[in-house]
């Protein structure tokens, strides 16, 4: 009996502390309260315990929508509809980066199948001999059955004379199938295992390189940029709009800068501006933040685009300029400072 | 179709009747309470942004178990919570979790929620929720969950009860018991405020 009361009154007891007594229990809450100095000792210190918690709440600084979208895709499925599909984005990617006729040094996001070249030795190996068969699935556009066949045949082989190749096209077919945790894991393979390899060709080295940094940025985020990104992408109805929004909402980062080339790519496509052949990163940027209409990602593609300027074409008068533009906005204001000062000693170099 | 002025139950309708789009609507409105309540149960930004992630999951796959009845958001939350308790069990036989790991996080919690603010009072805020999330630690998943529900998300306990299953009574009691071990746990805290207040 006297259990089942101490427990009525410190049910009654968190229920007055958050409001939402019954008037029954505040009743015997009170009398019990009046009476017993300890119960009134208590409730008094848990009262001043609750109002010591803050209650603030963590921030949540990214969109799930990508990321449950891609749980969402996870599924294993096996139909034929879905690899259809996978095939025919992979081969318009493919003809659409043909068809623009440049290469953006090596950064792309989109399949690397033409960077991953290998190194035929012209010795007859046994991932050698995979790698026709691997090439043609690609084709295809069967990319999850030549990255398997790949893992599975560098697994059994890892000492092949082709292994490192193998691996580059591993950490390639992964990012090309979206599947980020494990192109970050084989790349970071690629660079720790085979790294001689990689240096052989400076172009494989600003790729890989590249390729690690933009999966490694991502995975901080559990690679919601780059699902975003691809989110961005694949929409139809206002792919500059989505776009933009991935400029802005990961505005530091490398997938910003991605999604910016992808604009030019677009606004390219469909206009009749010729590429700069010296430079055709500076093209797209500039389409792109032609375009946008959001003040911080036109103030963020004004410090690309002098970035550019500084340090590939080395005309640090134009990269001043669009750097101070970038300035004027409060957002990127630091940024562009930083930006002026990196330009000032690039100058008295 | 313009589904931001339309209710919880009418966008988790149309997604019974297969609509993406209304989902979808419903994780951008529900995406920050989701996260935050996985946060507090689970201690980790980690989990929490995959217990998250999986409660939305779960919801999009089990939509034709849920009744209009009882509103979608509860529905949800229990979810959460559910996935958040499973966390916390997976988490307690890995036992990797780092005290820095939370500092770091509480810390970074208390920078967002207090802009602007003196250093000295960001650092004692952040001092303060590393505390607190240290100490919800020690609480059990029940008392957990009906704390964080009650106290961060402002829930009234029934609607805690009907999240949890149980009775208002039982929320009741695990409201009591989980304020005192907050009490054990953080006296030295409640202490300062008490001195803050007599000065």
């Amino acid at each position: 009996m006297f259990w089942f009361r101490k427990r009525r009154l410190e049910a009654a007891l968190a229920a007055s502390l958050y409001d939402d007594a019954t008037p029954h229990e505040r009743d015997s809450l009170e009398s019990a309260l009046s009476r017993d100095p300890v119960l009134r000792n208590e409730y008094d210190s848990l009262r001043v315990l609750r109002n010591s918690i803050p209650l603030d709440r963590p921030e949540l600084k990214i969109d799930l929508t990508p990321l449950i979208r891609r749980r969402l895709e996870e599924v294993p499925v096996h139909s034929g509809g879905r690899r259809l599909a996978l095939a025919l984005g992979t081969v318009s990617c493919v003809l659409i980066l043909a068809a623009l006729g440049w290469n953006h040094s090596g950064k792309s996001t989109e399949p690397g199948i033409q960077i991953a070249t290998s190194q035929h030795t012209g010795v007859p190996t046994m991932l050698g001999s995979l790698f026709q068969e691997t090439d043609a699935l690609v084709k295809q556009g069967d990319l999850a059955t030549a990255f398997q066949k790949l893992s599975d045949s560098l697994a059994a082989h890892p000492d092949d004379p082709l292994a490192a190749d193998a691996q580059l096209r591993l950490a390639d077919l992964a990012f090309d199938l979206k599947r980020y945790p494990e192109a970050l894991a084989a790349t970071t393979t690629l660079m720790t295992r085979y790294h001689s390899f990689v240096a052989q060709s400076p172009e494989r080295e600003r790729h890989t390189i590249a390729r690690r940094d933009l999966l490694a940025e991502a995975e901080a985020v559990q690679f919601a940029s780059l699902y975003s990104l691809d989110t961005a992408r694949r929409d139809r109805a206002n792919p500059l709009g989505k776009l933009e929004d991935v400029i802005v909402g990961y505005q530091n980062s490398l997938v910003a800068e991605e999604a910016a080339l992808d604009m030019g790519k677009l606004l390219l496509a469909e206009s009749a501006t010729l590429p700069d052949t010296e430079n055709p990163r500076l093209t797209a940027m500039t389409l792109a933040r032609d375009r946008c209409s959001n003040p911080v990602a036109i103030a963020l593609l004004e410090i690309k685009i002098g970035e550019i300027y500084q340090n590939d074409l080395r005309d640090f008068s134009s990269a001043e300029a669009h750097f101070m533009r970038a300035a004027a906005n409060p957002v990127l204001t630091q940024r562009a400072k930083t930006a002026l000062a990196s330009l000032a000693e690039a100058k008295s170099r | 179709m313009d589904w931001a002025h339309r209710g919880d139950e009418d966008l988790a309708l149309a997604h019974k009747a297969g609509d993406t789009p209304a989902f979808e609507e419903l994780v951008r409105r529900h995406q920050g309470r989701v996260y935050a309540i996985a946060y507090r149960i689970t201690g980790n930004r980690e989990d929490a942004l995959d217990v998250a992630q999986e409660a939305f999951v779960k919801a999009y796959r089990k939509i034709d178990a849920w009744q209009p009845v009882g509103g979608f958001l509860p529905w949800l939350l229990r979810l959460t919570v559910n996935q958040s308790i499973d966390a916390l069990r997976r988490k307690k036989r890995r036992r990797h979790e780092s005290l820095d790991n939370v500092a770091v996080e509480a810390l970074a919690v208390a920078e967002n929620t207090a802009p602007g603010s003196d250093t000295e009072r960001c650092v004692r805020a952040g001092e303060i929720a590393v505390r607190v999330q240290q100490a919800l630690e020690v609480l059990s998943p029940s008392q957990r969950s009906v704390f964080v529900m009650r106290h961060y998300e402002g829930l009234q306990l029934a609607e805690i009860a009907a999240v949890l299953g149980c009775t208002v009574g039982s929320v009741k009691v695990h409201l009591f018991r989980a304020l005192r071990k907050l009490q054990t746990q953080l006296k030295d805290l409640t202490d300062h405020e008490v001195a803050s207040g007599d000065r």
